[in-house]
């Protein structure tokens, strides 16, 4: 019916507007006559309830019955059962004449004045229902109002909360590859950080790199000639390695993971991603990734190292999206547990020279017991900020 | 083997959503798959085959696991349920009615409509797979940042009234007592749906334009002060021919639909709208408002009214449908032809092999 839809437009629709249009020109349909049954369909809705209507009702037209009910003598039965007792009542009737009249006119006069005195209550009740009826009106307004305001305000909270939940991305919007360039380094510092784990990883592609950032590690492998892939949450890091001929994907790394047949992967890398993870996710990511490498493959993670208190004090809190920190002794357990045949730390970005503890010069007891306690501290302060955990399966 | 399980706030037979899961996970059996269904509500008819969405009974699972959730309303216990489901989740979205429509009958289940809303939201990023059950509702899940997704209208069976033989006494009853034309509604008598305005139309049509139409209301209340307030309508109308049938089975309905001169909706809002394609299975007339996901639904069939139209247009439309009889074939070839299109889909294969997308 193409012609008479067309989006509620067609001829039919257009044919039907005029007609209607006619029948109110014409007068056939009563002025306002939509907005009434709106409007009466709103009173039900809203207004009183119909048993306070039909009391009302039934008030009004018992007033009407006191005004409409006349006296009159002729409703005065003349008959009587006892012999004579007509002529008796008759008699009795013309006797008392005036009398009955008299009272039969003060009657009158009091209903009259009954009925005026009623009709004004009846106005009462109908406007002290119109206004409840227009007060529940208004009430719904508003607390539909108020409650539309609440969902917002909830919808605001629950965005909030999100943006506060650990492991949930902070927007640092443009700032964020400034914030990116100085703490975590130039692009060029950290390919070269990276080199030496690239280069165990020449003859194990395809590669998953998870968390990929701004790519280092994925030029890395590219020049080496591995085949990589990388998978970013934050569009427009991945629309810039793409510029780069980078093959990647955006979107989250365990789903990705999912998605990937079993025994299909030579490595998955995880360098600085896993501190930003949900414990649980953390888990299902390692056990996934245990199907998803082949056997003599690789994982490789990368993480903050919470045995180094220096650590604490640079690496971890500079970055607001740091989740938790994960202790290499939990990380050796999970690989061992979801059947990676072995694995081995590598600890890496020793602190700065100038911030250890250097030893005193000498070699007696003296020198020899302080430089046994300054190394002790410095293990605990300055151990290195990072450590490798690499599992083969 | 991954398991494909499914939560529904309610389960009960006849409900599209129900209807819909229930194909699904037969679907999903029948490839040798793992598959339950949970409802936090479930019909007594259900209660065997649908179980209870609590934590013992959805019980041990792994992380591979899929767990359908059709969101169609709140539920306080789901994110419960979900948060604690360690798998997947895929949101199968039916769209929520907004919750203005039900504060002045119900404002408790107004609350649970609102819930239902910020449900979706919360879900956002927990699904690896959504899905919708129109463009329009596809829509709705844009604007609160949901991308990618499939649309998948909840049709299980489009051939469930054709295939019905109608009840032969209701035919000879609708055949020998009511009055031309014979307008239908099918649908539950709830608010949004603006039962009120086909009164309203009706009492126009009637009065003014000179029918002496039966107007039939198949469907059930759920809402027990606004059915009231459609009886009480219609007696204050003092309006003949108006007959609220209640909820009706399939073979009921089959011989409403073949006797009815044309099937109306005057609704606001529909997510999908499951009355229209069962009218269009049997070549039935349509006038609609074009309202929400209708036009959708309809592509190029039924009268199409503008969705502002109020109850005079819609009173015209009666009348001229009801003594054009060219009109009306017209109208009839209309909704075949486009349930000819619809017959081409097969909701339930496209979401299971959605499903397959993600195990």
């Amino acid at each position: 019916m193409t012609e008479a839809s067309e989006g509620g437009d067609g001829r039919i629709v257009t044919e039907l507007k005029r007609l209607l249009a006619e029948h109110q020109a014409s007068g056939l349909y009563p002025s306002g006559m939509e907005g009434e049954l709106v409007a009466h369909v709103n009173r039900l809705a809203l207004g009183p309830s119909r048993d306070l209507t039909d009391s009302i009702g039934r008030f009004e037209s018992s007033v009407r019955d006191v005004a409409t009910v006349d006296f009159s003598l002729e409703r005065i039965a003349p008959g009587s059962t006892i012999p004579g007792g007509a002529a008796m009542h008759r008699a009795v009737g013309r006797l008392v004449a005036r009398y009955i009249e008299g009272v039969m006119i003060q009657l009158i006069e009091q209903r009259q004045l009954l009925v005026a005195a009623l009709e004004p209550v009846s106005d009462v009740l109908r406007n002290v229902v119109e206004q409840v009826g227009s007060q529940r009106q208004s009430d719904f307004e508003s607390l539909t109002a108020e409650l539309t305001s609440r969902i917002d305000d909830l919808t605001l909270s629950v965005d909030q909360l999100r943006r506060a939940t650990p492991g949930m991305p902070v927007e640092l919007g443009p700032d964020g590859e400034k914030f990116v360039e100085r703490f975590r380094g130039k692009a060029r510092d950290i390919r070269e950080h990276y080199r030496s784990v690239a280069v165990q990883l020449v003859s194990d592609g395809p590669v998953l790199d998870i968390g990929f950032g701004r790519g280092e590690f994925l030029d890395l492998l590219a020049s080496m000639g591995v085949d990589a892939f990388g998978v970013e949450p934050d569009e427009q890091l991945v629309e810039r390695a793409r510029a780069r001929g980078l093959h990647v994907e955006c979107g989250g790394g365990l789903e990705w993971l999912h998605a990937c047949e079993d025994d299909s992967l030579g490595a998955v890398t995880l360098f600085q991603v896993i501190e930003h993870l949900p414990a649980g996710d953390s888990v299902e990511l390692i056990r996934t990734a245990a199907r998803k490498i082949r056997h003599g493959g690789k994982l490789m993670i990368e993480t903050v190292n919470p045995l180094s208190l220096y650590a604490f004090a640079h690496a971890f809190y500079t970055d607001p999206t740091h989740t938790r920190l994960v202790h290499p002794e939990f990380l050796e357990f999970m690989v061992e547990a979801s059947g990676f045949a072995q694995s081995h730390i590598e600890w890496r970005s020793p602190p700065p020279p100038k911030d250890v503890l250097e030893a005193v010069p000498g070699r007696d007891a003296v020198a020899k017991a302080i430089n046994e306690n300054v190394s002790r501290i410095n293990r605990l302060l300055f151990a290195p900020q990072d450590y490798l955990l690499v599992a083969v399966r | 083997m991954t398991a494909v399980h499914q939560l529904l706030v309610g389960a009960s037979p006849g409900d599209a959503v129900t209807e819909f899961a229930l194909a699904i996970r037969k679907g999903l059996r029948a490839a040798h798959g793992r598959s339950e269904m949970y409802a936090f509500h479930r019909d007594p008819v259900l209660h065997t085959d649908v179980l209870p969405a609590d934590h013992e009974s959805i019980g041990d699972h792994s992380v591979d696991d899929i767990l359908i959730y059709h969101s169609s309303i709140g539920q306080p216990e789901t994110v419960q349920v979900l948060d604690a489901w360690r798998g997947r989740i895929v949101m199968y979205f039916h769209n929520i009615v907004p919750f203005e429509y039900f504060y002045p009958y119900d404002p408790y289940w107004a609350s649970l409509l609102a819930l239902g809303r910020m449900e979706v939201t919360v879900l956002r990023d927990r699904a690896v797979l959504t899905v919708a059950n129109s463009e329009y509702s596809a829509d709705d899940l844009r604007a609160v940042g949901y991308d990618d997704i499939h649309i998948i209208p909840p049709v299980s069976s489009l051939y469930r009234l054709r295939d019905a033989v109608p009840t032969p006494s209701t035919l000879v009853h609708l055949e020998e007592h009511m009055t031309y034309p014979m307008i239908l509604y099918v649908g539950q008598l709830l608010p949004q749906k603006r039962v009120d305005m086909l009164i309203d139309a009706l009492h126009i049509s009637r009065t003014y334009l000179g029918l002496r139409p039966t107007l039939m209301l198949a469907g059930p209340g759920r809402l027990g002060r606004f059915e009231s307030l459609l009886k009480n309508k219609v007696r204050e109308l003092a309006l003949p021919g108006v007959h609220f049938t209640g909820h009706k089975n399939a073979e009921d309905l089959a011989a409403l639909f073949r006797h009815a001169t044309f099937l109306v909706t005057a609704s606001d809002w529909e997510s999908y709208c499951v009355p229209l394609v069962e009218a269009m299975s049997l070549g039935v007339p349509i006038i609609a408002r074009a309202t929400t996901v209708v036009p959708e639904t309809l592509g190029g069939a039924g009268l199409q009214l503008p969705a502002d139209s109020g109850a005079a247009l819609m009173a015209e439309a009666f009348a001229r449908v009801a003594n054009d009889d060219e009109l009306r074939l017209s109208l009839a070839e209309s909704s075949t032809a486009r349930f000819a299109e619809l017959e081409k889909l097969d909701p339930v294969g496209d979401f299971i092999a959605a499903i397959g997308s993600v195990q």
